[in-house]
């Protein structure tokens, strides 16, 4: 076994191993082991190439921050391998290399394209003639790009649950300050939650030694026993309005909501920019501790730690503690060597800047300067302690602000919004660029996410990208997975240098961070995924009898029962059956109920008689068409209004608004799920209704346009008397309960007349024979009466105001423009619904519903037309998206039974 | 013209003749399930086998009668008696929600709807059919509920007694905590959508259907060699 | 490769002076643009941008990066044709790259009524002269094969409107290089310049007063999308548009898997994937009026939900970042442009989720008004005016989901 010996704080079990594969080669782990550790210890020190040089890259931070380890596990394209517990049977592939990650075939094209071939934003000065070629260009440059690869054959696999979770304390960070913060919560009894990263609690606490290590275990104990949930490990996505947090862990999501949220997101360590700062076996103090510390391997034979502070120092002496031979500690700062490291006996080189890793595919030296003097000192692990940032992503997702601190040279908390707390103080540490010294070969990279250089910043500011946020979108530092979290500090210093400000300046500045904290999946971010689906009571009888049970708003209705032809035909010739459950239905009562009605409608129904119906339109303050239904009067102070499937919610929104602001005595209740609607229609409806009902049904007794209620079946019902189909029909509405009962009973009655049900394809086909308007098919949303051809409907000489009573005599002064208008189909041919009315090729107006009539024989349709070709056999032409131009002439009587002699039989 | 005076009638299952039997939107998913059917008060109700073992039972009780009570705010007060907004209060079985300072509900024994609804007069309308009931109980109900909706049920806000309006399963539901159970009320033509919903949203937690009516649970099958 | 040789500074920097003949208010890519013709197609030099943040702070750097010109209304069709055909020699006419990639547009049909609507618009665009058809499940299923055109998904395909030309572009590109030609030209941009007040005399407008001074300038343009309406009431003018959020956001970068542009206006998203091999995606802009630049949780929430309906395999394509841009909504969804009662003040807005695409003629039409006086034909249908007409453009068809 080659890991270091036993110790407190880590997180293997030396007594279980794991087996997985790395690329199809087996490789044997321990338990605890993340798989950037596993696979480290059994010597895999290249892990990715990166995304645009595709150079080699190996471990760097070990904390999920930066994207040098990022592996395809087990078909998943892009998984953070350091913080991914290793799996029996995992199978963990690289991404981003081919045909392999020791040889890859673009890392040699980019190796021989010259310096200035792939120089920051070379795209947008290139590839643009000769135009044609753009075409192939852009295929390469596509097929080039991405890191992982998403399968395509990719199906939902597991089950994504999605929990809420309501607590009065929610803290993000596990950490030394998290920790306490959460503990001092619980014990106070408030509900407390907390979230932690990483593959253990503590934070800093579980990788800087054994002590450290220990007082991370004290404050674990003692948080489980104050009763803290603790969620370890697990994410925090981001602060939203409301502090509502997603935290994930594994395949689930908690969905907080917190009283109160405590920030303890702790800070960041960063890289140092020099010459081959990206080579394998150049990595962050803290990565290099937590393989040590937590994992147990010994990382490298000669290390060399780069600083620019105390950390570094810090990090040198817990490492050779930990039985890794430090051979120098590189310190930018000037001063007398650290008795720690005198301790240590580590050559301490104060004043001395690095200027450049060298090897081939892994470091084997590194060359450092002060002043004139060069040193070249050989090591295989150069240990960067390049300063620390605090994340504040969450605080100004939150609502909060920081600031810069001119004094620390660093961004600390502004304001911090109600109900959010910073926990500890997190400054992070100042830095300067270049902390390297000039004189390097090589690229010195600032964003390892998408291999952007220092170079290449300084470009893109001479070029005139004089800021962060513009120098950002063209060189695209800071927009890959890391999403800042590596290189935002540096490439700000960077931007300042080049501009000659300070780092706070109006240019420079933080750019905004925004959620997700980390790359999060659709799946999780899905969850179970439903979608709610409204059901009539007769649904499954539709079903079970061949209904093509389609979508129609929110509601599943039956297209048709697979012969719609015969469906419109029995309803012509005996009998039919259609279920209207998903109509909008209001009860409007009360004492001011007549008067209401008409102040909403531009027609009258305060002079209705009792048990009547009658159609009408709803208008918008413009005049416009919102909506289309019918109103029944049931006592002096009720009424039944119907309204479109899709419009009922918007109907009781509309009256219920205009009766608060008229604050009239009346009530509008929506009782649209309460009751089933059919219409039995047809020659042979009344017989076969007759026989369920001892309701008078007789013409005189009933005429059309009436409303009764009976008991149908044994159900309570309501029957008005309208035809939206053309034929003697009766509009039934009983409760929903009883719906399915008084539809098979119904169905038997009409037996001896071969009923048949009817769906919506056969509904349309014979309302449109009788020229009925569909709101929101044959209208839009711009749709007035006087053009829409119900100039009937409006009653200008209404004495009081209604809505859009202003627009529409405004309309009645100006003229129609265009007008909605029957049309036959001159040749039999029936245009596509969408077709465009045109002159002389250009479209003038639009067909809104058209079909065959087997009934009349010919092609009809409805369509707006320019009001001067809006006369009775007005010829007009019609160009189908098939290409064929359709003669057509206009026609504004019913196609069918015109004078409504079936309908009032 | 009809015999019916109560011009809403047509909106009362309770007005049903007695050879009509009325069916809840869930009884497909019911007969699926192999529950049987039985007649109560006028109602098809599944008939499930009593499950003691699952951490989260699912009841069916859309055929309980409801009142939509509306009127002005001291109406309310006296019909309520005084109840306040997001109470709840239960009287030998009849449950009175007050959801507003103007709106609220009665939901009672289908068979008790009628004489309360007399006894109430205008301001109550019978909305029996416009919503599907569901009760969820057991010891894992909070678990499923939170699987299942964003509302704070936790004790100390939503403690028994307390009524609310808000999204479950992404439709608009009313939410009544009885002490045992949550009842949850949707609008009908949600109602297999809503039982379908809770019961995936259980699946992990454990939940069984169960019914107000419940039957002996199938003889366990003879082992096979 | 030439290009990679030279030195480039793309944009230089100026003291604000006293005065110039016109001044364009937003330095996005309607109001580059705009600047650019003024320069190029009239000769003006002296002409200046002033912008608030960094040019393409706004919409132009937060949109999703859709051309397209497969619009409802014939009115809407040629303007936005007369676009696309512009940026198809943008990058040669500018020399800079925008990347703009035409690999075709499908936008999907979930219900008879949405087949009827593509059906519309296919033959209005025909008409036009625009490429544009109702294709149907096997034809959608080879020109993208990731879709799932079968009737299992809770809400099947019927049809799509599909529209070859359509595809996308580097957003922020568009701003940069229309704004380095200007630049080249002689027009002055001065970003961080805030506009605090507009002068007037007599009724006209005399120019500008800013953080960094005053501006005289007989003409001033304003191209500030989200921020019309206050712009607007500098100058004394009421603009009828409300402010509305829009969220998108971006995935991390994939080997490339989908091929067209895909919009569901059932299902309220929108994909792409860019040439980095990100998908950028989003859906409709929030129901509420607001400036806020925070964005919900439920969007990426419900835009995960249905867009794994839709493409089951992005189930592991994991969202990098969300934002959120303004929509300046007008009432027709048709955009605003044109004179206003303010003799001098010119106004380009309400351009909802559709400006961005009509960046190249928006800036052709506003500088031939600005230059000349006279409205060119192809802008007089969005008149301010006409909302006092009562002669609305009806695009609402064709915008809804935003793109």
């Amino acid at each position: 076994m080659n890991r270091l010996a036993e110790r407190r704080g880590e997180l293997i079990d030396r007594g279980r191993t794991v087996t997985f594969t790395w690329r199809g080669k087996t490789v044997e782990g321990l338990a605890g082991d993340s798989v950037a550790s596993a696979l480290y210890a059994d010597g895999v020190r290249v892990f990715s190439r990166s995304f645009k040089y595709h150079r080699p890259r190996g471990l760097l931070c070990c904390s999920g921050q930066c994207p040098n380890c990022l592996v395809q596990v087990d078909g998943d394209p892009a998984v953070r391998a350091c913080m991914t517990p290793i799996e029996e049977g995992m199978r963990v592939e690289h991404i981003n290399a081919w045909p392999s990650l020791e040889r890859d075939a673009l890392h040699a094209l980019a190796s021989a394209t010259p310096a200035f071939g792939m120089q920051v934003g070379f795209y947008y000065k290139t590839f643009m003639r000769p135009r044609w070629a753009w075409k192939y260009y852009e295929k390469f440059l596509r097929s080039a790009a991405g890191l992982g690869k998403l399968d395509p054959q990719h199906r939902r696999d597991r089950r994504y649950e999605k929990v809420h979770r309501h607590v009065d304390v929610l803290v993000i960070g596990g950490g030394e300050s998290g920790l306490e913060a959460a503990i001092a919560a619980a014990r106070e009894g408030r509900d407390t939650a907390l979230v932690e990263e990483g593959l253990a609690l503590g934070g800093r606490l579980a990788f800087t030694g054994v002590d450290a290590a220990a007082r991370a275990a004290e404050l674990a104990a003692a948080a489980r026993e104050a009763g803290v949930e603790i969620l370890q490990p697990a994410w925090a996505g981001g602060v939203y309005e409301g502090n509502l947090v997603p935290v994930y862990q594994g395949d689930t999501m908690f969905r907080f909501r917190a009283g109160e949220i405590v920030l303890a997101t702790g800070l960041i360590e960063q890289p140092l920019v020099f010459a081959g700062n990206d080579l394998p076996g150049v990595m962050l103090a803290s990565g290099v501790r937590r393989l040590v510390n937590q994992f147990r391997i010994a990382t490298g034979d000669e290390a060399v730690v780069l600083t620019v502070d105390d950390l570094g120092i810090e990090a040198a002496c817990d490492l050779a503690e930990a039985g890794v031979t430090v051979s120098a500690v590189v310190d930018t700062r000037e001063g007398e060597t650290d008795e720690r490291l005198g301790v240590c006996g580590i050559e301490h080189l104060r004043g001395f800047r690095p200027v450049e890793a060298r090897g081939r595919g892994h470091v084997s030296s590194v060359v450092v300067a002060r002043g004139g003097e060069r040193r070249s000192l050989s090591t295989d692990l150069v240990v960067m302690s390049g300063g620390t940032v605090a994340q504040f992503g969450a605080l100004v997702q939150a609502g909060g602000s920081v600031h810069y601190d001119a004094a620390r040279r660093v961004y600390v908390p502004d304001h911090v919004p109600a109900g959010v707390r910073v926990a500890g103080e997190p400054a992070g540490t100042a830095a300067e660029v270049p902390a390297c010294a000039d004189g390097g070969r090589g690229k010195q990279f600032v964003c390892y996410c998408e291999d952007v250089t220092t170079k290449d910043v300084n470009l893109s500011v001479k070029e005139g990208f004089a800021s962060l946020e513009l120098s950002k979108r063209y060189t695209t530092v800071t927009m890959g997975p890391c999403q800042g979290k590596m290189c935002h500090r540096n490439s700000g210093l960077v931007i300042a240098r080049e501009l000659g400000v300070d780092p706070d300046e109006q240019r420079v500045g933080v750019t905004t961070a925004r959620p997700p904290h980390n790359p999060t999946s659709f799946s999780l971010l899905a969850g179970r995924g439903y979608e709610p689906v409204k059901r009539t009571s007769v649904h499954h009888w539709h079903a079970d009898r061949g209904g093509k049970m389609l979508w129609a708003g929110d509601w599943k209705r039956p297209y048709d029962y697979g012969a719609p032809d015969d469906e419109t035909a029995a309803v012509h010739e005996s009998l039919g059956l259609i279920d209207v459950s998903t109509l909008g239905k209001l009860i409007v009562r009360g004492p001011d109920a007549a008067a209401f009605l008409e102040r909403v409608y531009p027609n009258r129904y305060g002079d209705m008689k009792l048990a009547r119906v009658r159609y009408g339109i709803v208008c918008g303050d413009d005049g416009s068409i919102l909506d289309d239904g019918t109103v029944a009067r049931l006592s002096e102070t009720e009424f039944y209004v119907t309204t479109t499937s899709s419009g009922a919610g918007g109907m009781e929104q509309w009256f219920t608004w205009w009766n608060a602001v008229w604050g009239m005595d009346c009530q509008i209740v929506n009782v649209t799920s309460a009751i089933a609607a059919f219409n039995l229609a047809g020659p042979n409806a009344r017989t076969a209704l007759a026989g369920l009902t001892d309701f008078d049904l007789e013409n005189e007794a009933f005429p059309y346009l009436g409303a009764g209620h009976a008991e149908v079946a044994g159900v309570p019902c309501l029957l008005l008397r309208i035809g939206f189909v053309g034929e003697l029909g009766y509009e039934i509405h009983c409760p929903a309960a009883a719906g399915e009962h008084l539809w098979e009973a119904l169905m038997a009655a009409g037996e001896g007349f071969s009923v048949k049900p009817f769906g919506l394809e056969p509904q349309r086909v014979l309302r449109l024979e009788k020229m009925h308007v569909i709101v929101g098919q044959d209208t839009n949303a711009e749709s007035q009466p006087l053009e829409a051809g119900m100039p009937w409907i409006v009653k200008l000489d209404k004495e009081n105001d209604w809505i859009g009573r202003y627009s529409i005599e405004w309309y009645q002064n100006r003229g129609n423009r265009t007008s909605l208008v029957g049309f036959e189909g001159g040749n039999g041919a029936v245009p596509k619904e969408g077709a465009q009315v045109v002159v002389n090729g250009e479209p003038v107006g639009r067909v809104t519903s058209s079909r065959f009539s087997r009934r009349l024989g010919k092609a009809i349709g409805i369509a707006w037309v320019p009001a001067d070709l809006s006369a009775e056999g007005t010829p007009i032409t019609l160009s189908d998206p098939s290409g064929a131009t359709i003669p057509a002439s206009v026609t504004l009587r019913a196609f069918y039974d015109p004078d409504q002699e079936r309908l009032r039989s | 013209m009809s015999a019916i005076r109560d011009p809403y009638a047509f909106l009362s299952p309770a007005a049903a003749a007695a050879g009509v039997g009325l069916r809840t939107p869930m009884e497909r998913s019911h007969v699926a399930a192999g529950a049987a059917l039985e007649h109560v008060d006028g109602w098809r109700v599944a008939a499930y086998p009593a499950n003691g073992e699952a951490a989260a039972t699912l009841t069916d009780l859309s055929h309980l009668g409801k009142l939509d009570l509306r009127g002005s705010a001291e109406e309310l007060d006296t019909l309520t008696g005084g109840l306040g907004p997001g109470a709840a209060r239960s009287d030998d079985g009849v449950w009175t929600l007050r959801l507003t300072p103007t709106h609220g509900y009665v939901m009672c024994p289908f068979p008790r709807l009628s004489a309360l609804r007399d006894r109430i007069g205008a301001a109550a309308l019978d909305v029996t059919s416009a919503y599907a009931a569901v009760a969820l109980g057991g010891e894992g109900r909070l678990a499923v509920f939170n699987r299942s909706s964003g509302l704070d049920v936790r004790e100390a806000r939503f403690g028994p007694g307390r009524c609310m309006a808000g999204s479950v399963m992404r439709v608009p539901t009313l939410v009544l905590n009885r002490g045992d159970d949550l009842v949850m009320l949707v609008a009908w033509e949600y109602g297999e959508y809503f039982w379908d919903a809770i019961l995936d949203a259980g699946e992990t937690i454990g939940i069984a259907r169960a019914g107000v009516v419940t039957v002996e649970a199938p003889q366990a099958q003879e082992q096979t060699a | 490769m030439i290009g990679l040789l030279r030195k480039h500074r793309f944009f230089r920097s100026h003291p604000l002076r006293a005065s110039y003949d016109a001044v364009v208010i937003g330095g996005g890519a309607h109001g580059m643009a705009t600047a650019y013709y003024l320069a190029k197609d009239h000769g003006m030099k002296n002409v200046a941008v002033v912008e608030q943040s960094y040019i393409g702070a706004g919409a132009s750097g937060r949109n999703t990066t859709i051309i397209r010109s497969n619009y409802l209304t014939p009115e809407g069709t040629r303007f936005y044709e007369a676009s696309v055909q512009l940026y198809k020699t943008l990058s040669q006419d500018l020399n800079f790259n925008m990347l703009f990639s035409q690999h075709g547009h499908l936008t999907l049909a979930h219900s008879d009524r949405s087949v009827n609507t593509m059906m519309e618009r296919a033959e209005v665009n025909r008409l036009l002269g625009v490429d544009s058809r109702v294709i149907f499940p096997d034809e959608i299923k080879e020109l993208e094969p990731m879709l799932d055109v079968s009737d299992h998904p809770t809400f099947p395909i019927l049809a799509a409107l599909y529209h070859p030309p359509g595809g996308i572009i580097r957003h922020d590109a568009v701003v940069w290089g229309y704004a380095k030609e200007a630049d080249r030209l002689g027009v002055e941009i001065h970003p961080y310049t805030q506009v605090t007040g507009i002068t007037r005399q007599n009724g006209r407008v005399t120019g500008i007063e800013t953080n960094r001074g005053r501006i005289s300038a007989g003409t001033v343009i304003s191209c500030t999308s989200g921020w019309s309406t206050l712009v607007g009431r500098l100058a004394g003018i009421e603009v009828p548009i409300t402010t509305h959020i829009l969220q998108a956001c971006v995935t991390e970068p994939v080997k490339p898997l989908l091929r067209k542009i895909i919009v569901s206006g059932t299902l309220h998203i929108y994909i792409s994937q860019s040439d980095r091999g990100e998908f950028v995606m989003g859906s409709e802009i929030e129901p509420y009026s607001g400036y806020s630049n925070r964005g919900t949780f439920r969007f990426i929430e419900d835009l995960a939900m249905h867009m794994v309906e839709l493409l089951p395999m992005l189930g592991r394509a994991r969202i990098l970042r969300q934002w959120t841009g303004l929509c300046d909504v007008s009432p027709d969804y048709a955009p605003i442009m044109g004179l206003t009662e303010a003799d001098g003040f010119l106004i380009d807005a309400g351009w909802g989720t559709y400006g961005f695409k009509a960046s190249p003629i928006v800036g052709k039409t506003m500088a031939e008004l600005g230059a000349t006086g006279r409205t060119p034909d192809l802008i007089a249908p969005f008149r301010l005016s006409r909302f006092y007409e009562n002669e609305l453009v009806s695009e609402r068809g064709a915008a809804a989901v935003s793109h």
